[in-house]
């Protein structure tokens, strides 16, 4: 198995040599899988592009005019708000491996909205993250901080790598063999070991079912622990259980698909957090900052809500059927999710390691 | 079989996942072409003025003594970190005698230049020989990924520095593409230089095309 990875990721390196380099070696290009460039929605995304370009150029126009003109707070968060929903609209990995994550797990609309903002807002929390250390306290270069971002860019890849690994095994060999009895799952032992220990190392996101998802925040570098304590999902329950319907939701299990997309932040915002430290307007780039990521939560949580609806209709149409063909489909489109995650990760680390 | 079906699966994906286009760095640009005394070009000179945003992001850290100014020395190695990362985007350059591609040297004299909170770029492209113009010399400086939107200073697109008398300029607006070409220029890997045949041209009219005729 590893031997397989191993050669995928050599296999993979020629053809990402250079994934994502910066043409100034300052501020990597935001990268990711253009799939949709090519799809019959291409003119949508030209135009996705162009209003992302022209908000992005409102937003630090705004930013720039802010000290002269206090009203400009409102209008400097309606930018970054419609900044955030275009910026995510337009083709980006982090949506792919949140909706291949929740075809994979099952999980529901309201998890899946929930995970969407709660990974919008650790991207955000990253950036800040970043500027505060890199800008604020250590007073780094522009170089410095592009090395720092493109780390954990790979880190991001490797997550992304782990979850489909995690994700991939408990589908396969997991303890999913008794899906055709529709039983509520218990954790077992080793899972709630697991829970117990890792947390969110330094992110602990906690988020309730009824109304906006509540996240709770602890500042401190989002730093990964080592690899081989990572644990995806916990394997959880496939249908709606009705005790998680009730029981207060945790976003816990689903961390390491949020810290996948999150730990990595957006060059955009990266831009906007200097700039603005460089007027003195630090509290107001982290205010827009803030304001783009429920943009993109908004935007992410609609494609989470078009992912686990479709898994939904089509769980309906094969439980009519109650036939073990249907059942197998089912597993399959998982299976397939899932595999659909390892392998993009795999093609997106091997691609990142080779251009070191 | 597997492998088979997992190799071509990787060869789609590989091939879908171009970075995608954030536009976030925007360049206001002048261009000057250098000529020999015998009315060969040897030069392209690059003038790049970036936007503040970008530019407080590249200044980040660099007033080492904290005098509040940012002094030639301070400067340099974020100059050389500039054109070093611009040669695997060719510099974003593409000269052409007819068809005829010319290529070029990496640069020996660049700078940068901090102004009333914007930093320009100044570098200087050797040809690799130098080359007479020919009937139709056409630069264009372009970014087919859109992570550096390149925007040409209205009357100062282009200069010709010791050109014979008879040369002249003509600078073309990009021409609106149709979606459908645009996105596909759009969804090609910054790392494949060369663009298929069909859109070369294509992108080339979404360049601003710099033409010149002696």
């Amino acid at each position: 198995m590893r031997r397989l990875a191993l050669g995928l990721a050599a296999l993979l390196a020629p053809a990402f040599a250079h994934a994502a380099p910066s043409p100034f070696g300052i501020a990597t290009p935001d990268g990711g899988g253009t799939v949709a460039w090519a799809g019959p929605l291409r003119g949508f995304f030209v135009w996705i592009a162009a209003e992302q370009s022209s908000f992005y150029r409102a937003l630090t126009a705004a930013l720039s005019a802010f000290a002269d003109n206090p009203h400009a707070a409102f209008i400097l968060i309606g930018l970054s708000l419609a900044y955030g929903v275009f910026h995510a609209v337009g083709p980006g990995h982090g949506k792919a491996v949140i909706a291949s994550y929740l075809l994979a797990t099952g999980d529901t609309l309201k998890r899946g909205i929930a995970i969407s903002f709660a990974s919008a807002f650790v991207q955000a929390l990253t950036a800040i993250v970043v500027v505060s250390i890199g800008a604020v306290l250590l007073n780094v270069t522009a170089v410095t901080m592009t090395r720092a971002t493109d780390a954990l860019e790979i880190a991001s890849f490797a997550l992304i790598a782990i979850c489909g690994v995690w994700l991939l095994w408990s589908k396969t060999f997991g303890r999913h063999g008794e899906e055709a009895q529709p039983a509520p799952h218990v954790h077992d032992a080793s899972c709630a070991i697991n829970h117990g220990r890792l947390g969110l190392s330094g992110t602990n996101l906690s988020g309730t079912l009824g109304g906006a998802p509540r996240l709770a925040f602890t500042a401190g570098p989002a730093v990964a622990a080592p690899a081989s304590s990572f644990a995806c999902d916990c394997g959880h329950g496939h249908a709606p259980d009705p005790r998680t319907l009730t029981a207060p939701l945790t976003l816990r299990s689903a961390w390491t698909a949020i810290l996948a997309v999150g730990i990595r932040p957006c060059s955009g915002a990266v831009i906007v957090l200097v700039f603005a430290l460089s007027q003195k307007l630090w509290w107001v780039g982290i205010l827009s900052v803030l304001a783009m990521a429920l943009g993109t939560g908004v935007t992410v949580a609609v494609l989470a809500a078009l992912a686990v609806k479709a898994k939904d209709i089509a769980l309906q149409l094969s439980n009519r059927g109650e036939s073990p063909m249907a059942l197998r489909v089912m597993r399959g489109v998982e299976i397939a999710a899932a595999a659909g995650i390892l392998l993009f990760g795999l093609a997106m680390l091997g691609g990142a390691l080779a251009g070191l | 079989m597997l492998n088979r079906f997992l190799i071509a699966s990787l060869a789609v994906l590989g091939s879908t996942l171009a970075a995608s286009a954030h536009p976030h760095v925007f360049v206001d640009a002048r261009e000057e072409i250098v000529f020999d005394p015998s009315g060969k070009m040897t030069a392209i000179r690059h003038v790049w003025q970036f936007d503040e945003a970008f530019t407080s992001f590249a200044v980040q850290g660099l007033d080492a003594d904290g005098d509040g100014k940012l002094s030639d020395e301070e400067l340099k190695p974020l100059a050389k970190v500039n054109v070093e990362s611009l040669k695997e985007y060719r510099y974003f350059t593409n000269l052409k005698v007819g068809t005829k591609h010319i290529p070029v040297n990496p640069p020996t004299e660049y700078w940068l230049d901090f102004h009333s909170g914007r930093l320009t770029l100044f570098y200087t492209l050797p040809l690799r020989t130098p080359v007479a113009p020919g009937p139709e010399t056409t630069l264009e400086v372009f970014d087919p990924e859109y992570f550096v939107a390149f925007n040409f200073v209205k009357g100062h697109q282009i200069t010709l520095d010791g050109a014979p008398a008879s040369c002249t300029t003509t600078v073309r607006a990009p021409h609106a593409l149709d979606d459908a070409t645009m996105a596909q220029i759009a969804a090609i890997p910054a790392d494949q230089p060369d663009l298929p045949a069909e859109l070369a041209d294509a992108a080339a009219s979404l360049a601003t095309l710099i033409s010149v005729r002696c």
